[in-house]
């Protein structure tokens, strides 16, 4: 392999590209669904092939291809130096990459159960048995969960004369119970909605986050959620939960931070940033204690590798300190525009896709008091949980959320619970009303397995680290439900 | 060791040239089947080709020619299913395929309530292919994005878009003798012509080049764009809308998945569920999905089960008639597939993928004259599922978003989010203008009163 990828780049820079870069990825992949009792679907993937970036005549291009052969590399090493010259013919000035090493090495996720090499027949039976404790819960309608894993094996290779190869393993799952009365449909999650909790981690990880101890729990509140009280509308003081928190990072720090964005790339699709350039090191994203990190060396993120998909070795990198913004996610050639270093955050979704800026591990630093010392300290507030939707302009500013349960706080204590909560906001009011964030303790790294951007679309697997974090009047209730 | 220009092959860069045609795509899918030894077995074999030219900052920043093939082989083994794809179709890769599929059937202990694999099925023809734009080259693409950045020059915009051809080839084939072939090629083009915070949007997915005018299109765009700057901020409230076609996609796209399939009606989450042959919406919707619908660009005339696609008209004049179905939900309510049915089995259910609102004569410049005081929008963005039974869904106006007072725009407005129940939604409907098509579906211009704007953002 490490011989054809060579062979791409030679042929490319014969046709004219001044750089070249080559992927040559395989990835296996495995998904289990359970629902009401059953089995649901079992997919086992797998996917190779590889992905040339040129460029030529001061531009970019980029050709892929399933068929990994010495002649498929001639033919698509040759089209994507076409590719970047049609590209060249509207360029205003020829591309500028800033400087990145050259490294030979390999990485691989720390992890000591490859989740694919773990039996079919013992993951089936823990969802069975999982599902099956949910559907004792009376009131219950539907219940579903899942198991999903991915292996990466990865070469890259460049004309710097890098060459790194790289494994990623990433595993995940979680399940939903769902209570449906009266026309109204309630649904608890463990360990986080959206499909669950995933991780750059081997099978331990699904072990440890034990399924069946938490299944009646998820059972019992969602049929509780069907008589909960609706949530009011006003202003509160609200404390958001780890994985809702996770998700508002995502959206409104990770996305408008990332600099092709800020530079008008995502214009046509995902949207620009209302935190451009000229806020750098100004604008006053958030509070004092609000710092922010890109981090793909965190450990378990869903996020995290050893190298990014145009060489650059994995760095932490701040994005937020003290409230203040410092930095974005960058490639080579956005973090050239800036006059700074690439933070190694240019990520393709596998071997068919040119890689673009995405976020790695977003993390916000722990503050220092505990989560019930914060409850504790909240005269009148709530206390939300586990994304049920979520909705932000194309700009990353108007946000709206919604969380699967709440919990009204009264002089301190947790109270009655609440349901369809919602809240919304703009984000640098929002961070700049963060007055307490929980401490280590609290401190969890959240994956999300499905980021889209790009177009061709993309999905990419972030992550975002948090402790629990409280946020001062801010407006709730903002769709009226039924009783 | 570089290589001179002498030893490099001249090879053949198309990669239109190597996409399979329905012959191939047939012995692909028996050669599959052949290494499955043991119980039924359904294959789909897709091959694409879909290069795509991007425009940013009116540059082209990023241009892709990628291809794929993907074989998806599900075999069933008393009662247990197991699905595995790979995307080489060499011997070695479809024996490992069989291997996988059947050993994760294996892997299931009890019996599933599996719908079976049907035999050998007749398909209406569907025209959906055109040479030019499957075979698209990087320049005639480039060609099309410098056509439209000469316009935003001159007009000191800048555009964003794209412009991207794709060929798609499908076949699957089963065990009991099933096979269907489609092939489907269409050209698009996107552009968002922005000037400081004002954008505007116009975009068209169409057979073939020679139904699409790059300078046109961007022409519209950017008077959106030069339109909407210095826009006013409007109070949240409730308001008369028109909706440009592209719009009212976002609210029928919802229903298609939240309410439309029978998995959603039998589970008692949709809310047609309890409501068959009851009035749910205004007496001017007619909502069915077609396939065979003239203007619908990207279709195809069988499911993933294989099945023939059939009209279903789901909403008429208001009245709940029926959901879209597969072969196992049709068989819980004793009655016949629609043809809607995703790769089985799965835990989501049938789904329109053509949904077509019956729309009238008016066009949308005469429903913006017939309006006294409303928003125009141009699209809807960022839409998520806030309440799933209603269902109510949120999102923000994008791209090109304006007050009309007196029959005529009179200025940008910046943009706003909204809340919006779709049952009231689609019983709100005022004026349906005429029909147009949008990728998959078919959707007239709307003016719907008491849209429900509940904030709004800095641009």
């Amino acid at each position: 392999m490490k011989d054809l990828a060579q062979h791409a780049l030679n042929v490319a820079e014969v046709a004219g590209a001044s750089y070249a870069d080559i992927r040559i990825i395989n990835e296996d992949s495995e998904r289990v669904e359970v629902k009401d009792g059953q089995v649901g679907s079992i997919n086992r993937g797998a996917s190779g092939g590889f992905g040339i970036r040129v460029i030529a005549d001061g531009a970019w291009g980029f050709a892929s291809s399933p068929k990994i052969d010495k002649s498929e590399i001639e033919r698509v090493a040759r089209l994507a130096v076409k590719v970047a010259k049609a590209s060249a013919r509207l360029k205003v000035h020829d591309l500028e990459l800033a400087p990145v090493k050259k490294y030979i090495d390999k990485y691989v996720t720390p992890h000591k159960k490859n989740p694919l090499e773990v039996p079919l027949e013992e993951k089936i039976a823990l969802l069975l048995k999982t599902d099956e404790i949910m559907r004792k819960v009376k009131g219950v309608n539907i219940t579903e969960s899942r198991i999903a894993a991915w292996v990466e094996d990865q070469l890259f290779a460049s004309t710097i004369g890098s060459v790194i190869e790289q494994r990623i393993v990433q595993c995940g799952g979680g399940y939903a119970a769902t209570a449906v009365k009266d026309g109204d449909v309630q649904y608890r999650s463990y360990p986080c909605s959206h499909g669950g909790q995933w991780e750059s981690n081997g099978y331990e990880m699904i072990e440890a986050l034990d399924f069946p101890g938490h299944a009646q729990q998820a059972a019992e509140e969602a049929v509780a959620l069907l008589s909960a009280e609706q949530c009011p509308s006003g202003e509160k003081d609200i404390i958001l939960e780890g994985s809702q928190l996770s998700l508002q990072i995502h959206e409104s720090v990770g996305h408008p931070l990332e600099l092709d964005r800020v530079f008008g790339s995502e214009a046509n699709f995902a949207g620009t940033s209302f935190a451009t350039t000229d806020h750098l090191d100004k604008l006053k994203y958030g509070s004092d204690i609000v710092t922010i990190t890109s981090d793909p060396t965190c450990p378990k993120g869903l996020g995290s590798f050893g190298y990014d998909d145009e060489g650059v070795k994995a760095h932490q990198a701040d994005l937020i300190r003290n409230g203040r913004l410092a930095n974005y996610l960058s490639s080579r050639e956005t973090a050239q525009k800036v006059g700074k270093a690439s933070t190694g955050a240019m990520r393709a979704d596998g071997w068919g896709n040119m890689p673009i800026v995405r976020m790695t591990c977003i993390n916000l630093e722990p503050g220092t008091k505990s989560l019930e010392q914060i409850i504790s300290e909240t005269e009148d507030g709530i206390y939300m949980a586990s994304n049920k939707s979520f909705s932000i302009d194309d700009r990353r500013s108007n946000f709206q959320f919604g969380t699967e349960i709440a919990w009204e706080i009264k002089k301190g204590k947790m109270g009655r619970m609440i349901k369809n909560a919602t809240y919304t906001g703009f984000t640098p009011q929002f961070w700049n009303a963060c007055d307490a964030i929980a401490g280590p303790g609290d401190w969890k790294i959240w994956g999300t397995a499905n980021c889209g951007k790009g177009e061709p679309q993309q999905l990419a697997r972030t992550a975002q680290g948090c402790s629990p974090a409280r946020f001062r009047k801010m407006k709730i209730g903002v769709v009226p439900g039924k009783k | 060791m570089k290589l001179s220009v002498q030893k490099i092959k001249s090879v053949n860069l198309d990669g239109y040239k190597m996409m399979m045609d329905k012959k191939q795509a047939q012995e692909i899918c028996q050669k599959a089947l052949s290494f499955v030894k043991e119980g039924q077995a359904e294959v789909t074999v897709t091959q694409t080709v879909s290069p795509l030219t991007r425009i940013a900052n009116n540059t082209i920043h990023q241009n892709v020619a990628t291809s794929d093939l993907s074989i998806s082989l599900r075999v069933d083994i008393d009662g247990r299913s197991g699905r595995a794809t790979a995307n080489q179709s060499d011997d070695e890769t479809l024996r490992n395929l069989a291997r996988r599929a059947a050993g994760a059937a294996r892997a299931i202990t009890s019996r599933q309530e599996l719908p079976p694999l049907m035999g050998s099925q007749p398909y209406r023809e569907i025209k959906s292919y055109d040479q030019s734009s499957a075979e698209m080259e990087p320049e005639q693409r480039a060609e099309m994005v410098l056509k439209a950045v000469k316009l935003a020059r001159t007009e000191k915009v800048e555009l964003a878009g794209l412009v991207s051809n794709l060929a798609y080839h499908n076949a699957m084939a089963n065990s009991n003798g099933l096979f269907a072939y489609h092939r489907i090629s269409a050209l698009t083009m996107e552009i968002t012509a922005r000037s400081g915070l004002a954008a505007g949007r116009h975009a068209r997915m169409v057979r073939s080049p020679s139904q699409l005018d790059p300078e046109q299109l961007a022409g519209r765009a950017i008077q959106k764009c030069l339109g909407g700057v210095n826009p006013r901020a409007l109070e949240p409230g409730e308001y008369t809308v028109v909706l440009e076609p592209e719009a009212v996609t976002t609210p029928l796209m919802f229903l298609s998945w939240l309410a439309f399939g029978a998995l959603a009606v039998q589970e008692n989450l949709s809310c047609l569920s309890g409501r068959l042959g009851q009035k749910l919406m205004g007496d001017n919707i007619t909502i069915s999905d077609d396939a065979y619908h003239p203007l619908a660009v990207w279709s195809e005339p069988f499911d993933s089960e294989g099945m023939p696609k059939k009209k279903v008209t789901i909403i008429d004049q208001g009245v709940a008639r029926g959901p879209v179905y597969d072969l196992k939900t049709a068989a819980k309510d004793r009655t016949e597939t629609t043809g809607h049915g995703l790769p089985q089995p799965n835990t989501f259910g049938p789904m329109p993928r053509n949904l077509v609102l019956e729309g009238g004569s008016v066009s949308l410049d005469e429903i913006i004259k017939s309006t006294k005081r409303g928003v125009l929008v141009t699209r809807f963005w960022y839409n998520r599922v806030v309440d799933r039974k209603t269902p109510i869904i949120t999102g923000m106006t994008r791209d090109g978003t304006f007050l009309i007072e007196d029959g005529k725009i009179s200025c940008g407005v910046k943009n706003m989010r909204f809340n919006q129940d779709l049952v009231e939604f689609f019983n709100n409907v005022e004026t349906l203008g005429v029909p147009e098509s949008q990728e998959s579906m078919v959707v007239p211009p709307l003016k719907v009163n008491n849209f429900h704007f509940t904030g709004l953002t800095e641009a």
